[in-house]
């Protein structure tokens, strides 16, 4: 693997999305703004629109290779196929997420800051008003880089309308284990009350699912993310042979 | 070369799939998950006071009730401490 190949991918990516990058960052920075100064959309919307252009950002990214010309000449650049791989995993999760939420946090603080001139007024705390428009977690986050692990694969994997075919591969997925999950409970788990306690004054109020291993979500999430980019490897060399 | 994406993409489904099916009939034949339901007992006299309980009731096996709270019993019994 060599460096110079992936300066050079990451120049050639610039130079040709560089605008289409910019119109992304400003969608969810007018956005952010007009949420936090306005109060026009709510935060989820802004969410929504974020996680949208970073879901979406796989496959503008791999868009060569859906048309045979440009894909023939996307595959002859002189870089392997690691390198390419590779490319798109850190200008994904690194530059265009980095850049998205810098976006958004710079949005929020300009309204924040319009807020502050034009109601002197109120107390408002634009750090708070970060936190509460923007995930605070880690797990948001991971969630984030694992769907985009998930597009990205199907980026590569897919070759005519991908979109379609990872939406639709996807929905097919969760429902087959959502079927998995509710089956082997159905088979497991007694669900009519037990008498002592419909016969006695008692109200059911929740379904309580039982503690779980506290790293368990992020170890998932991790092992989900690295196979998909390890197989988004594998398919992109069987691609390119 | 040959094409090992497809291959794999299948043993992975085989492997989730199995592996959820048998994970979670363990899971709930042990009561770990979620054939453990919270009953909370209706107290008309008062709003705050309430008796809570959690039982597992998996399905080849005893209805085990794992913990019994009374915010009342502990009043009850912080009152009768105080007293004495």
């Amino acid at each position: 693997m060599n460096i110079n190949n992936i300066i050079k991918l990451v120049k050639a990516y610039f130079y040709e999305n560089w605008q289409k990058d910019i119109y992304s960052f400003g969608l969810v920075f007018v956005l952010a703004f007009l949420s936090t100064a306005v109060g026009i959309f709510d935060s989820v919307i802004l969410y929504g629109g974020m996680v949208a252009l970073i879901a979406i950002y796989p496959l503008r990214y791999f868009d060569k290779l859906y048309q045979s010309s440009s894909r023939i000449h996307y595959l002859m650049i002189p870089a392997t196929n690691e390198e390419k791989v590779l490319t798109g995993i850190i200008l994904t999760n690194i530059y265009f997420i980095s850049l998205i939420f810098i976006s958004a946090i710079l949005g929020v603080l300009l309204g924040c800051g319009v807020l502050k001139l034009t109601t002197p007024e109120m107390t408002i705390n634009c750090k708070e008003m970060i936190s509460r428009m923007l995930p605070s977690t880690v797990r948001s986050y991971m969630v984030i880089i694992m769907v985009v692990s998930v597009i990205f694969f199907g980026a590569i994997y897919f070759r005519k309308s991908p979109a379609w075919k990872i939406v639709l591969v996807s929905l097919a997925v969760f429902l087959v284990l959502g079927a998995i999950m509710a089956g082997t409970e159905w088979l497991n788990v007694v669900m009519t009350v037990p008498a002592e306690i419909r016969n006695g004054n008692y109200v059911r109020v929740e379904h309580s699912i039982s503690e779980n291993w506290e790293w368990s979500p992020y170890v998932t999430l991790c092992v989900i993310t690295l196979y998909f980019y390890a197989m988004s490897f594998l398919r992109m060399r069987e691609t390119e042979a | 070369m040959k094409k090992y994406t497809n291959k794999i993409l299948i043993i992975t489904a085989i492997v989730v799939v199995l592996g959820m099916v048998i994970g979670y009939t363990i899971d709930f034949q042990t009561g770990y998950r979620s054939g453990r339901i919270k009953y909370e007992e209706m107290q008309p006299d008062s709003d705050s006071d309430s008796l809570e309980m959690l039982i597992r009731v998996p399905r080849n096996g005893d209805i085990i009730i794992d913990t019994v709270e009374t915010s009342r019993a502990t009043s009850l019994q912080d009152e009768t401490s105080s007293e004495n």
